[in-house]
């Protein structure tokens, strides 16, 4: 239910709508049309009413177009108008995620409520127990004055009849950086400055009130101009499709790239030269090196923990060696990154080797829209394919094992440490490691917990996707 | 008596993108009360994701009968229903 439930299935169907007004002969009336469809008169709203709904389906369409909802200046703009401007775009200039205000249902602040099961007992076990007296009985029950509460929980453990909930702000529990919090209306605000593009927020909100912004229109543009667009698949595509890898490579080429590259081929090089830049600083006396590859953390790094700066490994990422392989054959080709990803977005934004990055989710939407079928497609070639040990990357522990394998001789030398999920633990941990050290002297950080194929975009169970990546590995 | 129901979930690709991927592990997910009773395959496209007359995808059918917009939940109570009315005939409502 994380990453599938009907707030996940809307925001697809919307990325597929808009794909269909692409490629549709009139595409700018498919596109204003596209709140009006899916929340036609006579038919049940989600919210208090269909306009409220339309509303929010317009600014999702927005986002869908790759714009931000604070782009919006004049509410009477029709979403043609955006079409229009995204086709115009040249460059992806701004990858930050975005909130849809009027989709935010304002989740209540307090952590802590006394519901109606409150006896109103002679016990009061609640208020007694409460360290910040911030509880006071009105009308023969228990409340909660949110003004001196700490949310400390005390009084909810303390309850015999179980009258206390807790009721979380799921955006920001998900949020490792606490860079989503309310506004004076209640509704949440992303700190750009904080935020580390995670995505975790995205797939926490139930009413997927956050947004990505998609680059699927520039990326179906350039196909249809037929520029020679490199599809760069990375190693958590794995389950992610029906059929072989072969069949997807296929179904790529039907949308129109030129051809498809496995980035499990750029995770090997990335192996190689991260194995021997270890071996390097650690001869030279660096107390441990972390890994490079999860975007997430290195955001992370940069804005919460810049004293980790220094050891971090200087190894490009498997993106960016795959897409440097490209444009040095092909200085004229489009690269387009595919994975399950939020924060490629923001490393590709700094890497002028990768043109566009989409999620599995926006593939799976151009796919449905193109009309392909990947069961049906005859098998293609895939380019540039990986190892076992590049193949092993999207899940915790990948990178370790494929490092220890590449060291030989020194792997007595190799102690990892993995971090597997980023969250303000983590980070404290990670902050306190460059001045006592971690126990380890070779740090793998992935952002989330699982690894890439727990990521936020997603289209197969991660647990049966790793099952077939353990089948895959086992295999090659 | 034929005691185990057909669930087949469609894999095609709408309905693979639009959740039938994340319903894969339904055979680990299945109550005590229907372990062994369910005959879990895969499909391609059923061919009615192209009609919205039919509803949302993904779609799967549970001994012959069409179901949309599926998730783990519904598939479960639809297993329930089909052994209940094979079992009880009338008083399965
Ligand atoms: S893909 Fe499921 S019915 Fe067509």
């Amino acid at each position: 239910m994380r990453y599938d439930n009907q707030a996940n299935r809307i925001r697809k169907e919307v990325l597929i709508r808009v794909a269909k007004a692409f490629l549709s002969d009139r595409p700018q009336v498919e596109i204003d049309h596209i709140p009006v469809e899916m929340r036609p008169k006579n038919k049940d709203a989600s919210r208090c009413c269909i306009y409220k709904d339309r509303e929010v389906l317009k600014h999702r369409t927005m986002a869908a177009l790759g714009f931000s909802v604070e782009d919006e200046t004049d509410e009477l703009t029709p979403l043609r108008d955006y079409f229009d401007a995204a086709l115009q775009r040249e460059v992806i200039e701004d990858t930050g995620l975005t909130v849809i205000d009027i989709a935010c249902s304002a989740c209540l602040k307090g952590s802590y409520l006394i519901t109606n099961a409150c006896r109103g007992c002679l016990g009061r076990a609640c208020q007694t127990n409460c360290p910040k007296d911030a509880i006071d009985f009105v009308n023969g029950r228990a409340i909660i004055d949110p003004d001196r509460c700490v949310n400390c929980g005390l009084c909810l453990k303390a309850c015999p009849y179980n009258a206390i909930v807790r009721t979380p702000i799921p955006c920001e529990e998900a949020c490792p950086v606490k860079a989503i919090s309310k506004d004076e209306a209640g509704r949440e605000v992303i700190d750009h400055e904080t935020c580390i593009s995670c995505g975790q927020c995205v797939v926490a909100c139930p009413f997927a009130a956050i947004q990505e912004r998609s680059q699927m229109l520039d990326v179906l543009k350039t196909l249809k101009n037929h520029r020679p667009a490199v599809a760069l698949l990375a190693p958590a595509v794995v389950g992610q499709f029906p059929g072989t890898p072969e069949q997807i490579a296929a179904a790529l080429e039907q949308l129109g790239f030129a051809r498809v590259e496995e980035v499990s081929a750029g995770a090997d090089e990335t192996v190689r030269r991260e194995a021997a830049e270890w071996k390097e600083r650690i001869g030279a006396g660096a107390p441990f090196m972390t890994t490079s590859c999860c975007p997430a953390y290195i955001e992370a790094v940069k804005k919460q923990v810049p004293e980790l700066m220094p050891f971090v490994s200087h190894t490009p990422s498997p993106m960016a060696i795959s897409a440097r392989w490209v444009k040095e054959a092909e200085p004229q080709a489009v690269t387009v990154f595919i994975g399950p990803c939020v924060a490629k977005r923001t490393e590709a934004l700094h890497n002028p080797d990768v043109d566009y990055v989409l999620t599995f989710e926006e593939l799976g939407a151009m796919m449905i829209a193109g009309k392909v079928d990947v069961l049906e497609c005859e098998p293609a070639k895939l380019h540039r394919s990986g190892q076992a040990g590049g193949r092993g990357f999207p899940v915790s522990g990948g990178v370790t094992g494929a490092i220890r394998k590449c060291l030989d001789s020194d792997a007595e030398l190799f102690k990892p440490v993995a971090f597997n999920g980023l969250d303000s633990k983590a980070l404290l941990r990670l902050k306190m490691a460059t001045a006592r050290g971690c126990g380890g002297n070779f740090v793998e950080v992935m952002c989330c917990e699982g690894g890439c194929l727990s990521g936020p975009g997603v289209l197969c169970n991660p647990v049966v996707a790793g099952r077939k990546l353990t089948e895959l590995l086992a295999a090659s | 008596m034929n005691t185990s129901v057909t669930v087949e979930i469609c894999t095609g690709t709408t309905c693979f993108v639009m959740g039938a991927g994340h319903l894969l592990n339904l055979s680990e997910e299945l109550p005590a009360r229907l372990k062994d009773r369910v005959d879990l395959r895969g499909a391609h496209c059923l061919g009615v994701c192209n009609d919205p007359q039919n509803g949302k995808p993904p779609f799967a059918r549970v001994d012959q009968k069409l179901l949309s917009d599926v998730s783990i939940e519904s598939i479960i109570a639809a297993c329930d229903r089909a052994l209940a009315d094979r079992e009880g005939g009338a008083h399965a409502i």
